[in-house]
């Protein structure tokens, strides 16, 4: 589950991300279909409120709802929300430092960033 | 505190959050003070009431003090904050706004001001106080106001 929400945050961001990096495997048919998640059948109920949950966190965290977060509590209990919170917390923020990393590395300012700091 | 939050609900979890907090606090090439500008500014940019009233009381020993604070708002360019200050201040926002399109100028600022050692401080730190905000924001139950309140780093 934690994978699946970890690659709908890689396109959310739109930065190329390997679905294998991490060696957790996701059904191909999730995979293809990750963008269309709302509707394809390749996704229960569970993964809907975890996609749903994680789309609105990474806008906003503070637009998430009582009804997104209940969804969630519905199938994973209130540990599982905490803990989806925690690691979309930790994807996001790896994500975000990542591309601004990067970016600072490929500036046209004085020096590099020592890319091994990474 | 952390423990007896919605957070001790997923212990395996725990111990690995306040261990990583301990170790950006207390190693790492940036002062308490430093830090707790970089915290603070990313409490404003969350909205994290908690966040935003909470002292870390290493930091105002290491020499914060509340007109500095005061400070760490929108308009804080033109502030009296150090060039450093700013600079940690610009990292936080473009974190949120933009990551991937790092201005050539602000790039060339960070790089004169700041170590790699220092960066990498600052990029753990702020990937750090984001999740964490983001937690007590995305869990709800956040009062609209709160007391300042000075804290010692969770063990």
């Amino acid at each position: 589950m934690l994978e699946l929400c970890r690659l709908r945050l890689v396109q959310l961001h739109g930065v190329p991300a390997s679905a294998t990096e991490l060696g957790i495997a996701v059904a191909p048919a999730q995979l293809d279909n990750l963008a269309d998640w709302h509707r394809h059948s390749a996704f229960d109920a569970r993964d809907r409120a975890c996609l749903a949950f994680t789309e609105v966190y990474a806008a906003d965290a503070q637009a998430i709802t009582d009804a997104l977060a209940d969804a969630v509590k519905a199938h994973s209990g209130d540990a599982g929300l905490v803990a989806l919170i925690e690691a979309l917390g930790l994807l996001d923020g790896m994500l975000r430092t990542e591309r601004l990393w990067s970016a600072i590395n490929a500036s046209g300012g004085d020096g590099n960033v020592d890319a091994t700091a990474r | 505190m952390m423990r007896d939050s919605a957070l001790g609900l997923v212990p395996e979890t725990l111990e690995h959050y306040v261990a990583l907090g301990q170790a950006l606090w207390s190693a790492g090439p940036l002062g308490p003070a430093e830090l707790e500008v970089a915290r603070l500014r990313n409490a404003r940019r969350v909205n994290c009431v908690f966040c935003k009233n909470v002292r870390y009381d290493i930091a105002l020993q290491d020499g914060l003090t509340e007109a500095r604070i005061a400070s760490i708002d929108d308009g804080y360019q033109d502030s009296d904050l150090s060039e450093r200050d700013k600079l940690i201040i610009a990292w936080v926002d473009q974190f949120y706004t933009s990551p991937g399109e790092v201005p050539d100028a602000l790039a060339a600022r960070l790089k004169a001001q700041f170590s790699d050692a220092e960066l990498a401080h600052l990029a753990l730190a702020v990937l750090y106080f984001s999740g964490f905000s983001r937690c007590a924001v995305a869990l709800g139950g956040m009062p609209e106001e709160l007391p300042l309140m000075k804290i010692s780093v969770p063990e």
